[in-house]
C-alpha cells in the first residue's frame, strides 16, 4: 500500500473525480496482482504504474462522459484543476500541449528522472527531454509562468 | 541539450504540486477491496499450483503404472511364447509370431539349416533377412514383446 497515495493522487489528476479516482486506484492494483506470479519489474513501479493509471482513468473519464450524454474527444487531460482564483501558473500550464504538460507533471510533481518518464510513457529518453525542453522554453516566455526561471 | 537550458527555481515544484495535491481521502472499505482481492488472487493462484502439482503427479504416476503393467504383461507373452517357437518350427503355419520366430530363422540362416517350406515367411521362395524382417514387422504389429 506503499504506493497508493501516489496512485490515488495520479488517478484524481487525470480523471478529477473523486469517485472515479478511487476506482482507477482499485482497478490499477488489480492490474497489478494480475501480472502475478511471474511479474518482473524493470524499472521503478511507478514507470508500471502510470500508463496503468492513464489508461484506466482516460477509460473512466470517457465512461462519465458518455453517462453525461458528452461523447466529445477528451481534451485537456492534465488541464490545471478547475479553482475559484485560477493561478497564473495554471494558466501558463493550460497553454501547454497535453503531451508537454504530461512530462513537466512527471518531472516536477512526480519527481521522475527522464529516463523513468520515458520508460513511463513509452518514448525515447531523448524525446522527453525534447519535450521538457520546449515546455520549459514556453513557460519561461509566458509572462504568466516567467517570474519561475532564473 | 541546449546550454540556455530553461531551468525553473525550487518554487515552480512547489507551486505546481499545491496545484496538483490532491486531498484524496482512500475509505479503509477501498483498502480492504483491494486487500481482499489480492488474497484472492494469490489463493487462487496457491491452489491452480496445486492442482498444477497434483496433475503432474497423476500424469507420472499414470506413466509409471502403464511402464510397469506393459513389462508385466510382456513377461508372461515371451515366457508363454518361448516354448511356442520352440514347439513349432514352421513360422508360416503360426497364426502368431513374435520377435524370437525372427530371431531363430536368423539362427537358421547363419547355421546353413533354414528350410524354405519353413522359414520362407514372406513366399519369395528364399530364406534370408527378408523373411527375418518381414516376421519382426509381423510380430510389432502384433504387438508382440521385442
Amino acid at each position: 500500500m506503499r504506493y497508493r497515495d501516489r496512485v490515488a493522487s495520479l488517478a484524481f489528476r487525470f480523471t478529477r473525480h473523486h469517485q472515479d479516482a478511487l476506482d482507477v486506484m482499485q482497478e490499477t492494483f488489480t492490474y497489478l496482482l494480475r501480472k502475478f506470479p511471474g511479474f518482473l519489474l524493470t524499472s521503478s513501479l511507478m514507470t508500471f504504474f502510470y500508463p496503468a493509471v492513464k489508461n484506466l482513468s482516460i477509460a473512466a473519464r470517457r465512461k462519465r462522459q458518455r453517462a453525461t450524454g458528452g461523447d466529445q474527444e477528451l481534451d485537456n487531460l492534465l488541464a490545471p484543476p478547475d479553482s475559484s482564483a485560477p493561478s497564473e501558473l495554471a494558466e501558463a500550464l493550460s497553454r501547454l500541449s497535453d503531451s508537454h504538460r504530461e512530462v513537466v507533471l512527471m518531472r516536477y510533481v512526480d519527481d521522475l528522472t527522464i529516463d523513468e518518464i520515458a520508460a513511463a510513457l513509452s518514448i525515447p529518453p531523448g524525446t522527453v527531454k525534447s519535450r521538457l525542453h520546449h515546455a520549459l522554453r514556453l513557460l519561461r516566455g509566458d509572462p504568466a509562468a516567467r517570474r519561475y526561471f532564473l | 541539450m541546449a546550454d540556455d537550458e530553461p531551468q525553473p527555481d525550487a518554487q515552480f515544484g512547489e507551486a505546481l504540486r499545491a496545484m496538483y495535491r490532491a486531498d484524496l481521502r482512500v475509505p479503509s472499505r477501498v483498502d480492504d477491496a483491494v486487500m481482499n482481492r489480492a488474497r484472492a488472487h494469490f489463493a487462487r493462484n496457491r491452489r491452480g499450483s496445486r492442482s498444477l502439482v497434483l496433475r503432474i503427479g497423476a500424469l507420472v504416476t499414470s506413466a509409471a503404472a502403464i511402464i510397469a503393467i506393459g513389462i508385466f504383461l510382456a513377461k508372461p507373452q515371451a515366457e508363454n511364447r518361448a516354448p511356442t517357437v520352440a514347439r513349432v518350427p514352421d513360422v508360416k503355419t503360426q497364426g502368431e509370431v513374435d520377435i524370437t520366430d525372427a530371431l531363430r530363422v536368423a539362427q537358421n540362416i547363419r547355421a546353413g539349416t533354414s528350410d524354405p517350406k519353413r522359414d520362407d515367411f514372406n513366399h519369395d521362395g528364399s530364406v534370408d533377412q527378408g523373411d527375418i524382417d518381414a516376421i519382426a514387422m509381423a510380430a510389432v504389429r502384433q504387438g508382440g514383446p521385442q
